[in-house]
């Protein structure tokens, strides 16, 4: 069909004798989308059959303009956008669900927050979680120390849920020390829905980031309800679920606190500083290698050529086939770095139990009670300061920001 | 006479698993688990935030979910997106469009409708039109939609609502019909037509499962919904007790009118009456005020007379419920309920009451006092521009009450994770479209049913069920009476009749036709399985001795009337006398008389029907 209808016009339209009236939506190829009077949206083919009446230019609505009261005084917090969806609306024209873009924005959809604190927000970046990764991280912490030295109490940062936990990972290496707390959140369900997850977790992020945390902590519901957040360590967080509200857990360590309408609690933690000191400098050349039955020798050779540093999500205790072991000697003989950690999740590495973990320690490997993603982040991070091995076995081997698994016990 | 126009709205779940996951669409009371939600008012695409949607999150409650495994999952939660649309429940949606000639649309694209009173977990129900402009009767089809059924609510108070979620997700299809309805008797037969066409498909059967709303504008007045009639023959007195609701409403209006120049001439101001009435020996005011409460009033000016009119339909009452309360008292009947004259003379002095004036006085905490007083002065002024456009809410009295502001078209917007379905000419060509009406009784009557219990077998959607039956059976008589009067009959006594299916019935005529008992024990037997949820054979085998001893005297009596042909054929039904003497000498004492009488006399009016044939 020859006639094109723009996007927001008002149209009239007969098709097998029934009459559609309403405004053109975004459609796809061949297709014409009709919001009608009573609010449905229906398709019609864009065929001979398609008759058009009428097309009508639609004056266009002005933005609402919306009255912000900032309150005066007080303490500050800072909300860093990643263009996550906790805050987000539906464009009608796209159909697509956009991060909000201003303060004000934010504090329409969430008023309680006035009550806690000042916000100042700020949109640093709008892209997908999947695509965010150490070179937004530099920017994060940048951001963090500025903000802080600017006199903000703490940092929130609205990221999406996927890949939360290795920003919140990268950053608890790159914030060496923190002079607030800085806490990650986000939402399951995105913020266009009555039901979204994201106005608690966000509202609640902002008490904890008034606390006197140095830590870096993802904010979390906690189960499905919608009565406290769980605060989760940046290094043993992992997302254990596709969809749920209560997909963040920590693994193999206990949350460090948690938030409900009437109180934050923290066990122990570190407690913020006077400064705010950054160490960004990390190798972006690492990767993870999931061992499987069947992984050969030219896989596991093709993946090591392309990084210096490689983390090995291994079976069990910590355990490869037996084919890839003469690639990893030779890629630690290159002076690479190759980390074992388990694609178990829960409990520790140990390579002293069987005979492939200890012919796995005689070729250098180094083992970690990390969890895969966070060795992988620690590696890059280890050899952003040194290429030397027998250095980087150490830092590796040392805790620097409770990356640690602790003591195991009964579930988890 | 006034003109009347009315639309319905057809509510009927279909008889097919979920709309968008695989669980199966049954009722289950027996929560497993539960959880506690916050919903919040969110803008639509074209930046706007609904009415109704904004009068519900003022009441800033929180929703538990209680939560039966057998029939919810994560997508009833809100914890996983939805599946792909349930195919079978849209082919059955295209086919009611077939057979209410709508046309139906190219590309399906499902909506958000929001309704964030808690009976969606996702704050919103998810719908999308299906087909439009059909006819049925004469009367105009406007819309033919596909949803989902919302949340049963099983209780509330003041801060929190309960739902189970056995009900969430069952699909819906609604049916709207244009305005085009003229009288009340009118919408109840073009109802009952539509609810037959819907059952000639795979639709569920049985109390609740169907819903009707209707909405009415009388001579040029705003248009009220009114949701959920529980059944069909209360339809016309629903709307007849609207009618005079809203003639009610002009006839307020014209006298405000008269009354009073402008709207602007109404001021809300509070009055605190506690000193007042601090010595009242009415009982609501003095456990109040020991309660710490207080007596707070409005000044309703020009009200006098015209809030205690025309009884249920009352103004006061609307007032009531507009204000969520559940009692106040007025100027109109006072002094009474325990307060005296010279108390009203006090009231009057203070309150400044004009001759037209009335007022209305609350007993309760302060702040809550004054939001109700609010609400009450918001829906007085109100009254000066006659019918409010309203949600109201059918009660079993078929008297409704305020239920919430009529939403807007800004309540809706793209169901962003469901895919657009395409529907082609193949998929509605393959469509298998169920004979009319006509056709079908004429097939029911050739089984032996008669033109009016053809019809009731349509119109419970029984039909199918009774040809199975007869057709393996034989016995049309007591399939009929199971079916026509014993199941309603049940329901009517409040019983869930739900799980009866055809192989429960099958199982009755069998063990029935083994000898295992008469056909007097089926009632008794439908309402053990309906109670107890058992198996045929568990019931009969419950129901014992006393069953083989009846199936005995069926025997008897039939032995006793073969014997006595002669007599019969001579008195015809006189003979019951000399017959139910010979019974009782059998089985006096064993048998309740009432019983044996009623046996006998079904058993001699077949033969005497026989002989009169």
């Amino acid at each position: 069909m020859s006639i094109e209808i723009p996007e927001g016009s008002e149209v009239k339209v007969e098709k097998n004798s029934a009459l559609y009236e309403g405004r053109a939506m975004p459609s796809p190829e061949g297709v014409l989308i009709i919001k009608l009077g009573n609010g449905y949206n229906v398709g019609l083919k864009l065929d001979p059959n398609l008759k058009i009446l009428e097309i009508k230019e639609r004056a266009r609505k002005k933005p609402i303009k919306r009255l912000v009261v900032e309150k005066m005084g007080g303490k500050t917090i800072a909300i860093l956008g990643t263009g996550g969806t906790i805050a987000s609306y539906v464009d009608y024209t796209t159909g697509a669900v956009h991060p909000t873009r201003s303060t004000g924005e934010l504090l329409n959809y969430i008023p309680e927050i006035r009550d806690v604190a000042n916000v100042r927000a700020k949109i640093l970046f709008s892209v997908l979680s999947e695509d965010l990764g150490p070179k937004h991280w530099k920017i994060l912490a940048k951001e963090v120390k500025k903000e802080f030295e600017e006199g903000c109490r703490g940092v929130v940062i609205s990221h999406g849920t996927d890949t939360m936990s290795f920003t919140a990972a990268g950053l608890a290496f790159m914030l060496r020390e923190l002079s607030g707390p800085v806490i990650l959140t986000g939402a399951q369900r995105s913020a266009d829905r009555p039901s979204s997850d994201g106005f608690l977790n966000l509202l609640y992020s902002t008490r904890a980031a008034l606390t006197d945390l140095g830590e870096v902590v993802v904010a979390m519901h906690d189960t499905l309800s919608d009565d406290r957040i769980t605060l989760h360590r940046a290094c043993r967080v992992r997302k254990m679920h596709t969809s749920a509200r209560g997909a963040f857990k920590s693994i193999d360590a206990d949350p460090i606190g948690y938030v409900n309408s009437d109180r934050v609690y923290l066990r122990e933690h570190d407690k913020k500083g006077d400064n705010t000191i950054i160490d960004t400098r990390m190798d972006e050349k690492v990767g993870i290698l999931y061992s499987y039955p069947g992984l050969d020798y030219d896989v596991f050779e093709a993946f090591s050529e392309r990084h210096n540093g490689i983390v090995i999500a291994g079976t069990g205790l910590g355990h490869c086939p037996d084919a890839i072991l003469p690639g990893i000697k030779m890629a630690i003989d290159k002076g690479k770095a190759v980390v074992m950690t388990s694609q178990c999740i829960h409990g520790k590495v140990n390579l002293a139990v069987y005979s492939r973990g200890r012919e796995l320690l005689k070729a250098g490997i180094i083992a970690c009670d990390l969890l895969p993603e966070v060795a992988m982040i620690k590696l890059g991070w280890v050899l952003g300061h040194t290429k030397d091995q027998e250095k980087i076995g150490e830092m590796m081997r040392k805790e620097y920001t409770h990356e640690f698994g602790g003591r195991r016990f009964i579930d988890g | 006479m006034v003109e009347v126009k009315i639309g319905l709205e057809i509510h009927q779940q279909l008889d097919t698993s979920k709309l968008f996951c695989d669980c199966p669409s049954t009722l289950v009371d027996r929560p497993d688990s539960t959880f506690e939600r916050f919903l919040r008012v969110t803008e639509s695409e074209v930046g706007e935030i609904d009415r109704a949607a904004l009068y519900e999150y003022e009441k800033r409650r929180s929703y538990v979910y209680q939560c039966p495994q057998e029939c919810s999952c994560l997508v009833e939660m809100d914890e996983e997106p939805p599946h792909e649309v349930n195919g079978e429940a849209l082919d059955i949606a295209l086919t009611v469009s077939k057979l209410l000639k709508a046309k139906a649309v190219d590309v399906i694209c499902f909506m958000r409708k929001i309704v964030i009173d808690g009976s969606n977990t996702t704050g919103f129900q998810r719908t999308a039109l299906i087909s439009l402009d059909g006819e049925v009767d004469g009367v105009g089809i406007a819309t033919i939609c596909l949803e989902e059924d919302s949340a049963r609510k099983v209780k509330e108070n003041e801060k929190k609502a309960y739902y189970n979620i056995d009900r969430l997700g069952i699909p819906l299809i609604e049916v709207a019909t244009k305005p085009e309805i003229k009288s009340p008797d009118m919408a109840r037969d073009v109802a009952l037509k539509i609810g037959m066409l819907l059952k000639r498909t795979k639709v569920k059967k049985g109390l609740g499962t169907i819903r009707q709303d209707l909405n009415i504008s009388i001579s040029g007045m705003p248009k009220v919904e009114i949701k959920g009639v529980q059944s069909l023959t209360q339809i016309p007195r629903v709307l007849q007790n609207e009618i005079v609701r809203q003639e009610n409403l002009a006839e307020i209006k014209e006298e405000l009118r008269n009354r009073i120049e402008s709207k602007k001439d109404f001021e809300f101001k509070v009055f605190d009456l506690t000193d007042a009435l601090s010595h009242s020996k009415s009982r609501i005011v003095a456990d109040g005020l020991e309660e710490g409460k207080k007596c707070l009033a409005i000044k309703l000016r020009g009200f006098k007379g015209l809030l205690s009119k025309s009884g249920e339909l009352r103004l006061a009452k609307e007032l009531m419920s507009y204000a969520r309360i559940k009692g106040m008292f007025h100027g109109d009947e006072l002094p009474g309920h325990g307060i005296t004259e010279s108390e009203v003379d006090e009231v009057t002095k203070t309150l400044n009451l004009g001759e037209d004036d009335s007022y209305v006085i609350l007993v309760d905490e302060e702040n809550r006092a004054k939001t109700s007083l609010e609400k009450i002065f918001q829906r007085a002024i109100l009254c000066f521009d006659g019918v409010v456009p309203e949600v109201r809410k059918a009660l079993e009295n078929c008297y409704t009450e305020y239920m919430r502001p009529m939403p807007g078209s800004a309540r809706m917007y793209p169901e962003t994770d469901i895919p657009f379905t395409y529907v082609d000419e193949e998929r509605l060509s393959e469509l298998e479209v169920p004979e009319t009406i006509e056709g079908r009784i004429s097939k029911l009557r050739a089984l032996g049913a008669n033109e009016q219990q053809s019809m009731q077998l349509l119109n419970t959607g029984y039909d199918v069920i009774f040809e199975e039956l007869v057709g393996g059976f034989g016995e049309a008589r007591i399939v009929l009476r199971m079916l026509n009067n014993t199941i309603p009959e049940l329901e009517d006594k409040g019983l869930d009749t739900s799980n009866i299916d055809l192989k429960i019935l099958g199982g009755i005529l069998a063990e029935y036709k083994k000898g295992r008992f008469g056909k007097e024990a089926i009632p008794d037997i439908l309402g053990e399985i309906c109670r107890e949820r058992k198996e045929v054979r568990e019931v009969v085998k419950a129901l014992g001795l006393k069953e083989v001893e009846l199936r005995e005297v069926e025997l008897f009596i039939k032995r006793l009337i073969e014997e006595s042909e002669e007599m019969i054929k001579e008195e015809g039904r006189r003979a019951f006398r000399p017959l139910m003497g010979r019974v009782m000498e059998e089985y006096r004492g064993k048998i309740d008389g009432k019983v044996l009488s009623e046996m006998l006399k079904e058993r001699l009016e077949e033969v005497t029907d026989e002989v009169e044939d």
